[in-house]
């Protein structure tokens, strides 16, 4: 009887040791994976269902004179419509590097379309922008959309090439910097911008298998978003937008006070002092 | 003034891979022209430039400076993102190529900005252009500071008498 007892004891608690195995698995599968905006490889495909997809077609294919770019996005404050800014490094919150921005570039593709790929790629839901394109800043006019979690986001089609003219699609022909920024330079051409032409697009490729159970959105691309250059490189505004115009006029007083809040004040210090020793040295010498 | 490090750095991490592509690209292509490294030339028409706009106010010149320059004025080159080597020599030639990288980008990003606001382009003379830019360049002045001082004088050329210098392209 005793023995039975020391039996049932035993199978018990093996039962309760097992019974607990899954649970401890279960508190390690709790390690949440980190998120990752990558564009979706044909063949190997892993969703993440905290993100949403954007679907793009992005070209020309690269040639000779014109290598591949990439497509810099930027998440953005959807509340302010400014990018997110944070006091220090100590307000950022954790892990958020890896769902403010995302680059795409020109590679294997889920199918071609008028010269284009098709891509598929990872973004965090919020507000995006499409913020820079090779080495250039699209601070003067770009776009921006909402990605939602759970969809697919069709945000058209972009076009982008150096400006040297020979980007080889109508949309960007005019895309040609005067010829003496064209072929500046021996080693590389510093002062080469490129240029982003967006376009909508007509028809919606045939989904792989993965994203089918997602809906398919065709993007609001808000146009004409500006910015100050955060990428601190040269400057552009999409080809697609309207010409610029005129900025608000401003008085001199305006105008100072503008300059005042560009011109870092430890600088303004460091002139202030050397101007100082300069007269004092120049006094000297009389 | 808030440090704006996130959206720099985001910006900054995408246009370096870009730009070391670009960078592999013109090695390749051994272009025979004139480097970065010839920074005075006598009348060179990509540094002794002004805008001009015929009838525009001095206030609508002003505010569309004051952006292009807000615009221009952050630029860094690449020898700054990347760093380099070789001692302390090879540290003073990069500061001093990196300066004028710098000076060459701004140059090109103003050139981009006023010239789509609509803002032609006019090689000026070297002498009155130091009256009006002094030392530094069209955006910064020696101490990397933008002058007021400097901005006015550009605002009465560019809203001024159509310039008697070449017209240059945008």
């Amino acid at each position: 009887m005793i023995g039975s007892f020391k039996k049932a004891l035993a199978l018990s608690l093996a039962l309760a040791a097992l019974s607990s195995q899954p649970a401890y698995s279960a508190e390690k599968a709790k390690k949440v994976p980190k998120i990752k905006l990558d564009t979706l490889k044909p063949g190997k495909i892993k969703l993440d269902n905290r993100l949403g997809y954007v679907l793009v077609r992005l070209g020309p294919k690269a040639a000779d004179k014109n290598p591949a770019l990439t497509v810099g996005f930027q998440r953005i404050d959807a509340e302010t419509n400014k990018p997110f800014d944070f006091a220090t490094i100590d307000d950022v919150p954790k892990d958020f590097w890896r769902t403010a921005g995302v680059g795409i570039n020109v590679g294997r593709s889920f199918g071609n379309v008028d010269g284009t790929g098709i891509y598929y790629v990872g973004f965090y839901p919020g507000r995006w922008v499409i913020g820079g394109v090779g080495q250039t800043c699209l601070s003067l006019g770009s776009y921006s959309f909402d990605v939602k979690q759970g969809e697919v986001t069709d945000i058209g089609t972009l076009l982008v090439a150096r400006e040297n003219g020979e980007a080889g699609v109508p949309e960007l022909k005019d895309a040609k910097l005067s010829q003496d920024l064209a072929e500046f330079g021996t080693m590389m051409n510093i002062v080469m911008s490129e240029a982003l032409y967006v376009k909508p697009a007509s028809d919606t490729p045939t989904l792989p298998a993965e994203l089918k159970a997602m809906p398919v959105v065709k993007a609001t691309m808000t146009p004409d978003y500006r910015a100050e250059n955060t990428c601190m490189s040269l400057v552009n505004r999409a080809a697609s937008l309207q010409p610029i115009g005129h900025q608000p006029p401003m008085t001199r007083d305006e105008a100072v006070a503008t300059l005042s809040k560009m011109n870092p004040p430890e600088r303004v210090e460091a002139a202030r002092k050397r101007a100082e020793r300069a007269k004092a040295a120049a006094a000297a010498k009389k | 003034m808030k440090p704006r490090i996130l959206p720099a750095l985001l910006c900054a991490a995408l246009t370096i891979s870009a730009t070391q592509s670009v960078l592999a690209e013109d090695k390749k292509a051994n272009k025979p022209k004139d480097d970065a490294i010839a920074e005075e030339i006598p009348g060179d028409p990509a540094k002794f430039f002004l805008f001009h706009m015929e009838n525009v106010s001095a206030d609508q010149v002003r505010g569309d400076l004051v952006y292009c320059i807000g615009q221009a004025r952050p630029i860094i080159s690449l020898r700054d993102r990347m760093g380099s080597g070789g001692g302390l020599i090879g540290a003073m030639i990069n500061a001093r190529m990196g300066e004028i990288d710098r000076f060459r980008m701004r140059n090109a990003a103003m050139r981009k900005c006023m010239g789509m606001i609509g803002y032609d382009r006019y090689l000026v003379p070297e002498d009155i252009w130091k009256v009006v830019v002094n030392e530094g360049d069209i955006v910064l002045d020696d101490n990397a500071l933008v002058d007021i001082d400097v901005v006015e004088r550009m605002v009465a050329f560019a809203s001024g008498p159509k310039p008697a210098g070449e017209r240059l392209p945008k």
